[in-house]
C-alpha cells in the first residue's frame, strides 16, 4: 500500500483547528493545548480515518469532543473560566460606534457556547449545515436554529439593529467600509 | 452558559425577518476576519515539533 502521508494532511488542517480552538477557549496558549491534544488523539486513531474523506470534519469532531470533556472536568473546579466575567464587565456599550475587533470578540464571547460554535463552524470554518450537525452530533435544524439565534444575539449585543441611540448609524459606516473592500 | 440570555430570542423565522441584510453581512465579514486572522498565523513550533514526534514514536517503538 502506498504510504499515505497522514502527517502532512494533519499539518494542512492545523491553521483551521487553531482558529476553531481559539473560538472555543479564547486564549491562544489554551487553544494550542487543545490542538495539541487533538493531534495526538487523531494520530492514535488514524487507522479509523478513511483517506480521501473529510479529514477537516473528522479533526474538528475530535477537537470539539476533547474541548467538552475538558470543560466537564474544569467546571467542577472553576465557575468562571478564562475570566469571561471580567471581560464582560469591562466592555463599554458607549464605544460601540467604533466597533473594532476587540468589541466583536467580546460580543462573540457572550454567546452561549452552542450558538458560538455553530456560528463559527458555518459562518467562518466553511462547513455546511449538514457537516456542522455531524461535528456537533445534533440535527441539522438545531444547527440552523443556533446560527440564527447567534446572529440575532450578536446584532443585539452590538446594537446593530434598531433600539438604542448608538445604533445602526454609527455601525453603518463600518459596514460600508467592509462591504466595499470585499464586494465580489 | 447563562440560559436566561436565550429566553427573549424570537423564533427563527421572526429573527431572520428582524435582521437587516447589512447586519448579517457585517456579522459575516467580522466573523471571517476574526477567524482568518488566526488561520493566517504560522503554525507554532511546538505543534510542528509534536507532529514530528508522532512519527518518531512509531519508528522508535518499531526499533525497540
Amino acid at each position: 500500500m502506498a504510504e499515505y502521508d497522514f502527517r502532512a494532511e494533519l499539518l494542512a488542517v492545523i491553521p483551521n483547528l487553531r482558529a476553531f480552538a481559539m473560538s472555543l477557549v479564547g486564549a491562544a496558549d489554551k487553544a494550542d493545548d487543545l490542538v495539541q491534544e487533538t493531534l495526538v488523539r487523531a494520530w492514535d486513531k488514524r487507522s479509523s480515518f478513511t483517506p480521501g474523506t473529510n479529514l477537516k470534519g473528522w479533526l474538528f469532531t475530535i477537537l470539539r469532543n476533547e474541548f467538552y470533556s475538558q470543560m466537564r472536568k474544569r467546571k467542577r473546579e472553576v465557575s468562571d473560566p478564562e475570566g469571561a466575567m471580567a471581560e464582560r464587565l469591562s466592555s463599554h456599550p458607549e464605544q460601540v460606534g467604533k466597533l473594532d475587533m476587540e468589541d466583536f470578540k467580546k460580543a462573540i464571547n457572550q454567546l452561549p457556547e452552542d450558538q458560538r460554535e455553530a456560528l463559527i463552524l458555518v459562518g467562518a470554518s466553511g462547513f455546511s449545515y449538514e457537516e456542522a450537525a455531524g461535528i456537533c452530533d445534533c440535527a441539522v435544524g438545531t444547527i440552523k436554529s443556533r446560527v440564527s439565534r447567534a446572529r440575532t444575539q450578536l446584532a443585539t449585543i452590538l446594537k446593530l439593529e434598531g433600539d438604542g441611540e448608538f445604533g445602526p448609524d454609527a455601525v453603518a459606516v463600518g459596514v460600508m467600509n467592509l462591504t466595499s473592500s470585499s464586494a465580489a | 452558559m447563562s440560559a436566561m440570555d436565550q429566553e427573549d430570542d424570537a423564533p427563527e423565522g421572526a429573527s431572520k425577518q428582524g435582521m437587516s441584510a447589512d447586519s448579517r453581512a457585517f456579522i459575516g465579514l467580522k466573523l471571517r476576519e476574526l477567524y482568518d486572522d488566526v488561520v493566517a498565523e504560522p503554525v507554532p513550533d511546538r505543534l510542528l515539533e509534536l507532529l514530528g514526534k508522532l512519527g518518531e514514536d512509531d519508528d522508535a517503538s518499531r526499533k525497540k
